[in-house]
């Protein structure tokens, strides 16, 4: 069961980028929610997938943050706000991802909400159904379903304003 | 044309393998003829490919899990002697507890007894009398809709979330999100200690006279797993909260008159968490230094107003960690046995004053005792 929880990890650290945009932040946040799914003094349901409680986990204490911050909120849902675009990535991040994170696709997920995002990484990068996605976000099937393709659409939006998309078809 | 327009709104339920059999036939017959479609498909698709490669790439470039939690995973499950590892944590930790333990304790008020009327409205009646000044209480109406919207949101009975309650008793627990420590020395006052994210907790009561059913709804976010043992002459139990969880509690009525306790004594045999497993021993000591303290405040005048409590927790100093802070548990209690046939309908508009309403409740509360209703033994 411990194996199989480190195995989560990059997926659990993954689904923290894709909700705080801070790697350095993801990380703690990722160690945070494994110091308390491993400070459970009794075995979780070996029967159900592990991945699912660690992002919920890993969600409140986003949510959870979120609620003390006057900033910005977890569920305010569409384009995130200018101010939002600042990162604080560690140097050797920067190093690392300066390249990737100049394209478009990047661009495009860092102008949309958390919410929005988080979803997306769900979907597209985990592979999780709607009704999957909605145990997590705590929202309806339908609801999850809305807001993917809102989400998608505003992606597609901004890579045609960018030109990526469009470049990738050729 | 219309056609087309119903076979897009599918297109993205399609693509992620959502739709029936029925409608994924149709989506694909429809594509294959139309070549806008077809096109608006292939879209689609792309972009998905290029979120998929980017969200990889955040899977593929994660950190290892650092040495503290590939420590723990080797100690998991937790022993009983644990040491601590991270002041965080164990600050963290006594935010939650003592919210709980206070809230917890609340939650025994509640509890009928043998030697006075145990019918559901009686109880509820005196357990709102110990805490309320009836002469004049003032009401957060949007309070009270969100709390029957939290209750009907929680029942998956539909009978009982949509009946309106006789009686409700909303109690809010909020700790600060910070909590202040005394240094010595500091002439401005307490500096903040990081990293605490205090608690939030709401537990409601209602009765239900067309099920003549009690019933409790408990929500709260804790920073730290809670394990309480009750042990009382007719009843034994425990319950363990998870950390970083939201938790939830229904009793009905039958399940509160196994509670029944002698003379209203109650035995709390064990209140334990990681917290005090970690440094094996009482580090703290929670203790009730004030209640019931009347405080007007305009922000937050109904709160304040109903109980404000203070506790005070000292740590072991052995422990060089914190000598003493003060942590503020604030309750509110809602009356609504007059808002039965007073729910304010949202569609008809809100009155000016649904902020600031205020009702009269007599002293003479009338009892509506219930036949059905059998007494404990």
């Amino acid at each position: 069961m411990q194996k199989s929880a480190l195995k989560l990890w990059p997926k659990v650290f993954a689904y923290g980028l894709s909700l705080v945009r801070d790697r350095d932040h993801a990380e703690d946040l990722c160690q945070e929610t494994y110091l308390r799914f491993f400070s459970m003094k009794r075995p979780v349901d070996s029967t159900r997938p592990l991945l699912p409680l660690l992002l919920v986990i890993i969600r409140n204490l986003v949510a959870t943050e979120a609620r003390h911050s006057k900033h910005w909120a977890i569920d305010n849902e569409g384009v995130a706000d200018g101010d939002q675009l600042d990162s604080h990535e560690s140097p050797a991040w920067k190093k690392a991802a300066e390249e990737e994170e100049r394209t478009a696709v990047q661009q495009a997920l860092d102008r949309l909400s958390p919410d929005w995002r988080s979803a997306l990484f769900l979907k597209d990068g985990l592979g999780f159904s709607y009704k999957e996605i909605g145990d997590v976000i705590k929202r309806s099937e339908d609801s999850v379903r809305t807001l993917l393709h809102r989400a998608r659409n505003k992606v597609r939006e901004l890579l045609k304003s960018h030109g990526t998309d469009e470049r990738r078809a050729q | 044309m219309t056609d087309c327009k119903k076979m897009r709104s599918l297109l993205d339920a399609y693509l992620d393998e959502e739709l029936g059999e029925e409608e994924k036939t149709a989506v694909r017959r429809h594509v294959e003829t139309c070549s806008d479609c077809s096109k608006e498909l292939d879209e689609m698709q792309r972009t998905r490919a290029l979120l998929s490669e980017r969200f990889d790439t955040w899977i593929t470039y994660a950190p290892p899990p650092p040495r503290a939690v590939l420590r723990k995973s080797q100690n998991w499950p937790v022993p009983e002697s644990e040491g601590c590892e991270r002041r965080s944590l164990i600050m963290k930790s006594i935010t939650g507890i003592a919210a709980l333990i206070i809230m917890t304790l609340c939650f025994f008020f509640f509890i009928p007894s043998d030697k006075l009327d145990a019918s559901p409205m009686a109880m509820i009646m005196r357990a709102s009398k110990k805490f309320l000044n009836w002469e004049e209480v003032e009401l957060k109406v949007g309070v009270h809709l969100k709390a029957l919207d939290f209750l009907a949101r929680l029942s998956d009975d539909e009978e009982v979330a949509n009946k309106p309650v006789a009686m409700e008793v909303n109690i809010v627990c909020q700790t600060p999100d910070r909590v202040l420590i005394n240094p010595e020395g500091d002439k401005e006052g307490f500096p903040l200690v990081d990293g605490l994210t205090g608690f939030d907790g709401e537990m409601h009561w209602s009765y239900c006279e067309e099920k003549n059913e009690v019933q409790v709804g408990m929500q709260g976010a804790i920073d730290d797993s809670f394990t309480i043992t009750i042990n009382t002459e007719n009843f034994k139990s425990e319950n363990t909260i998870p950390r970083g969880m939201d938790f939830m509690k229904f009793l009905s009525w039958d399940f509160m008159k196994q509670l029944h306790t002698q003379g209203d004594k109650l035995d709390i045999k064990e209140i334990t968490g990681p917290f005090e497993k970690r440094v094996g021993r009482r580090a703290f000591e929670l203790s009730w230094i004030e209640e019931e303290k009347q405080v007007e405040d305009e922000e937050e005048g109904f709160l304040e107003k109903m109980m404000w409590a203070t506790s005070r927790v000292t740590i072991d100093p052995a422990q060089d960690l914190v000598e003493q802070y003060e942590l503020d548990v604030r309750f509110a209690f809602l009356p609504l046995v007059t808002l039965k046939v007073e729910v304010v309908d949202v569609d008809q508009g809100l009155p000016e004053d649904f902020f600031h309403y205020s009702h009269h409740i007599p002293d003479d509360i009338p009892v509506v005792e219930k036949e059905s209703i059998e007494k404990t033994d």
